[in-house]
C-alpha cells in the first residue's frame, strides 16, 4: 500500500499551512517595502527613498544604530560565552559521574527553570548594585546566564547521554586520562549540542529586552532591542521607515547565524545518529 | 602477563555483581569466563580493566597489586562487545589513537598502524569511517585499536556475539590462532559455551558473581561440579538414579526402572544410595531391541539426536549411525557418567 499522500492532500496542507503564515510572511516583506519607500499605502510603496538610513545615522536619545548594534553583540556573545562555561561541566557531571543526590539536584533544575525569574527583579536589582554591576553589560549578561543555566544544563546532558560509554572507557584503556578522554571523545561527539545550545543562547541574548531595558538605564549602555523600542517610544510621531530599517539591521544577526548554521546542524544530526548505531 | 584475581567482590548498593572470585591466569594462557547474563563476568573483566574499582579483594598483574591504579597505567587492551570505535575518527585515526597518546612519533606511528592492519587484513579501510564498515569489520579495528600499543593482557568483552553466526565460528578461530602467534595473556568473556569451549584453553564458570568451576574446557565438560555447569556446557541427561552394590562391582539404576545402565568394576564416582544422575547424549549408548521407546529423532551435528522413553524418563542419545531403532536397550558409558547429589537440580526432572 502507497502511504504518501495523494497530491490533493498535499496540495491542501500546503495550503492551509500557507494560509497561517502568511501573516508572518507579510509583516516580513512590509519591512524591506517600508525601509526603502518614501511613503507606504498598505503594502505597497510609493517612491524610493534612503532618508531612512540616513536618519539612523542620527543618535536617538544618545545612542546610535552601530553603537547598540555593537553593543548587543557584546552582550549575546559575553552570555553566551558565560552559559557554555557554566552549563558545560555541569551537563557532563550529571551525565557521566556518579554523584550523591544526582536525580534530586535534576529535579530541582527543572523547577528552576519552572520558576519566574521575573519575581526576582528588585533583588536582582540590589545585589547588582552591590556588585557595582549595575548598568554594565557584565551585569546583564550575568542575569541572564543565572535565569538560563537550568535548561541549558539539561539539553546539553541529553547530548552527553546519547554518547556511549564504552567510548569513553575506551579512550581511559587506550592512554588517556579522564580529561583527555572528555576532551577527544566526549567534547567532539558533543559539539552539535554545544554548537544548539550555544546558537540558542546567542539569539535568546540578542532578543533580550527586560534585562537591558532595566538594568542598563544609561542611553550610553542600550542594546540594540531597547534602542528599537526608542524609536517608536520617543518621537511624537512614529516614522516607521526608521523602525522598519533599524528592524531589517535588528533581524539581520540572527538569521544569518542560522543560514550559516543550518547545514552544520544538518549534519550534526545524522552523526548523532551514527554514534547511537555504533 | 600473569593475571592473578584473590578474594575479587563487587556490589553495587545491595546488588552483588561479584563474590570472592579467586583465580589465576598464566603467561600466554587463553582463559574465558564463561556464564549466563548477570554472573559478573564483564564486571570482572571492568575491574582488571581498571574501568570500575573491585569493593574487596586484588587484582594482581605480574604480582603487583593493580588495585586503584588507572587502566593508562595497566598495559591491557580491551574489546568492547559494540567495539565503541571513535565516530569523529577514522579507521587508521582510531587504530593509531593508543599510540598518539603515548606520544610515538608519527612516522613510527603509520608503520605499526600498517603493521596491525595488515595482520588483521584491514590494511585497505584506513582511510574509511568506522559507520561505513561491517561488524566483522569493525570488530577487527577494534581488534587493532587493541592490539597496536602491545598490550601485555588483552581483555575481550563478548567480543564476537554482534556478529552473524557464520562470521563468528571463523573470526573465533581466526584470534585464536592470532593470541597463540603472540603469546598474549587473554581474558575472553563469552556466554557462549560453544565458543568457550573451543578457545579456552582453561574455563572459568560464573554464576551469580561466583566461581564455579575453573580448568581446562574437556574436564569442566565431562566433570561438572554441580548440574548447572553441566547443563551450561551443552546437552545432558539429568535424572534421579541410585548407585548400588553388585557381585563385582556396583552398578547404575534410574528410579522407577530395573535396568541396569552402567557398571563399575572398581569403586563407583558417587554413593552407594540415590543421586541425581548426569549423563551426554554421545555417552548413551543404543542396541536395537529393549524396553526403551523411540518418542523423537532430529539431526545433530552429522550425527541423530533420538530422545527415548524409558519407563517415565525421557533420555536423549547421540546416534552416530544411520539407524535409529525405534525400540532399544540403552546403557550408559560409565567413564561418562556424572553424579550429583540427589535433589540437586536447576531444573525440575521427571519423576518415576
Amino acid at each position: 500500500m502507497d502511504l504518501r499522500p495523494t497530491r490533493g492532500v498535499r496540495l491542501a496542507a500546503a495550503a492551509a499551512l500557507l494560509a497561517l503564515t502568511a501573516p508572518i510572511l507579510l509583516l516580513y516583506a512590509w519591512l524591506p517595502v517600508a525601509a526603502f519607500a518614501r511613503r507606504t499605502v498598505g503594502l505597497r510603496p510609493e517612491g524610493f527613498t534612503l532618508q531612512h538610513w540616513q536618519r539612523l545615522a542620527d543618535p536617538v536619545g544618545g545612542a546610535t544604530l552601530l553603537e547598540s548594534l555593537a553593543r548587543s553583540l557584546v552582550l549575546s556573545c559575553l552570555y553566551c560565552l558565560l552559559l557554555l562555561a557554566a552549563v558545560l561541566p555541569a551537563a557532563y557531571a550529571l551525565s557521566r559521574l556518579p554523584l550523591p543526590g544526582r536525580r534530586g539536584l535534576l529535579a530541582l533544575l527543572l523547577v528552576l527553570h519552572a520558576f519566574p525569574a521575573l519575581s526576582l527583579l528588585v533583588g536582582v536589582y540590589q545585589v547588582l548594585r552591590w556588585l557595582g554591576l549595575y548598568d554594565s553589560l557584565l551585569g546583564v549578561a550575568l542575569v541572564k546566564t543565572a535565569a538560563e543555566v537550568p535548561l541549558g544544563v539539561w539539553a546539553l546532558k541529553g547530548f552527553f547521554d546519547r554518547i556511549p560509554w564504552e567510548l569513553e572507557a575506551a579512550a581511559l584503556v587506550d592512554g588517556g586520562s579522564r580529561w583527555l578522554a572528555f576532551r577527544k571523545v566526549c567534547l567532539p561527539l558533543a559539539r552539535p549540542g554545544l554548537f544548539a545550545v550555544a546558537a540558542f543562547a546567542f539569539v535568546s541574548g540578542w532578543n533580550e529586552f527586560l534585562l537591558p531595558y532595566l538594568f542598563l538605564p544609561s542611553a550610553s549602555q542600550w542594546t540594540l532591542p531597547v534602542y528599537v523600542r526608542s524609536l517608536i517610544a520617543d518621537f511624537r510621531f512614529v516614522d516607521y521607515g526608521v523602525v522598519a530599517a533599524a528592524s531589517i539591521v535588528y533581524a539581520a544577526p540572527p538569521l544569518a547565524l542560522f543560514a550559516l548554521g543550518q547545514r552544520y546542524l544538518l549534519q550534526v544530526y545524522s552523526l548523532g545518529g551514527r554514534v547511537q548505531a555504533q | 602477563m600473569r593475571l592473578e584475581l584473590r578474594e575479587l567482590s563487587k556490589s553495587y548498593g545491595k546488588v552483588t555483581a561479584l563474590d570472592r572470585v579467586t583465580l589465576t591466569v598464566e603467561v600466554g594462557e587463553l582463559v574465558c569466563l564463561l556464564g549466563p547474563s548477570g554472573s559478573g563476568k564483564t564486571t570482572a573483566l571492568l575491574i582488571v580493566a581498571g574501568l570500575e574499582e573491585p569493593t574487596a579483594g586484588e587484582v594482581l598483574l605480574d604480582g603487583v597489586r593493580v588495585n586503584g591504579l588507572p587502566p593508562r597505567h595497566r598495559s591491557v587492551g580491551l574489546v568492547f562487545q559494540n567495539y565503541a570505535l571513535y565516530p569523529n575518527m577514522s579507521v587508521g585515526e582510531n587504530i593509531a589513537f593508543p599510540l598518539r597518546l603515548k606520544g610515538v612519533g608519527r612516522g613510527d606511528r603509520e608503520r605499526r598502524v600498517l603493521e596491525v592492519a595488515r595482520m588483521l587484513g584491514i590494511d585497505h579501510l584506513l582511510d574509511r569511517q568506522p559507520w561505513q564498515l561491517s561488524g566483522g569489520q569493525q570488530q577487527r579495528v577494534a581488534l587493532a585499536r587493541a592490539l597496536v600499543k602491545q598490550p601485555r593482557l588483552l581483555l575481550l568483552d563478548e567480543p564476537l556475539s554482534n556478529l552473524d553466526p557464520l562470521l563468528r565460528r571463523s573470526a573465533r578461530e581466526e584470534v585464536r590462532l592470532l593470541q597463540r602467534r603472540l603469546g598474549l595473556t587473554t581474558v575472553w568473556v563469552t556466554h557462549d559455551q560453544d565458543e568457550a569451549m573451543t578457545v579456552a584453553d582453561r574455563l572459568a564458570v560464573l554464576r551469580d558473581g561466583r566461581l564455579l568451576q575453573y580448568g581446562p574446557p574437556l574436564e569442566v565438560y565431562r566433570r561438572p561440579v554441580d548440574p548447572f555447569v553441566a547443563e551450561l556446557l551443552g546437552e545432558v541427561n539429568l535424572l534421579p538414579g541410585c548407585v548400588l552394590p553388585a557381585a563385582g562391582g556396583w552398578l547404575l539404576r534410574l528410579e522407577g526402572c530395573r535396568e541396569t545402565l552402567a557398571r563399575w568394576e572398581g569403586p563407583p564416582p558417587a554413593g552407594p544410595g540415590p543421586c541425581l544422575v548426569g549423563v551426554r547424549p554421545e555417552d548413551v549408548r543404543v542396541a536395537p531391541g529393549g524396553e526403551a521407546e523411540l518418542v523423537d529423532v532430529r539431526p545433530s551435528r552429522g550425527a541423530q539426536m533420538a530422545t527415548y522413553r524409558l519407563g517415565q524418563q525421557l533420555l536423549k542419545a547421540l546416534v552416530v549411525g544411520r539407524e535409529v531403532p525405534p525400540r532399544a536397550s540403552l546403557s550408559f558409558d560409565p567413564e561418562g557418567v556424572m553424579t550429583f547429589p540427589p535433589g540437586n537440580a536447576t531444573r525440575p526432572v521427571e519423576r518415576c
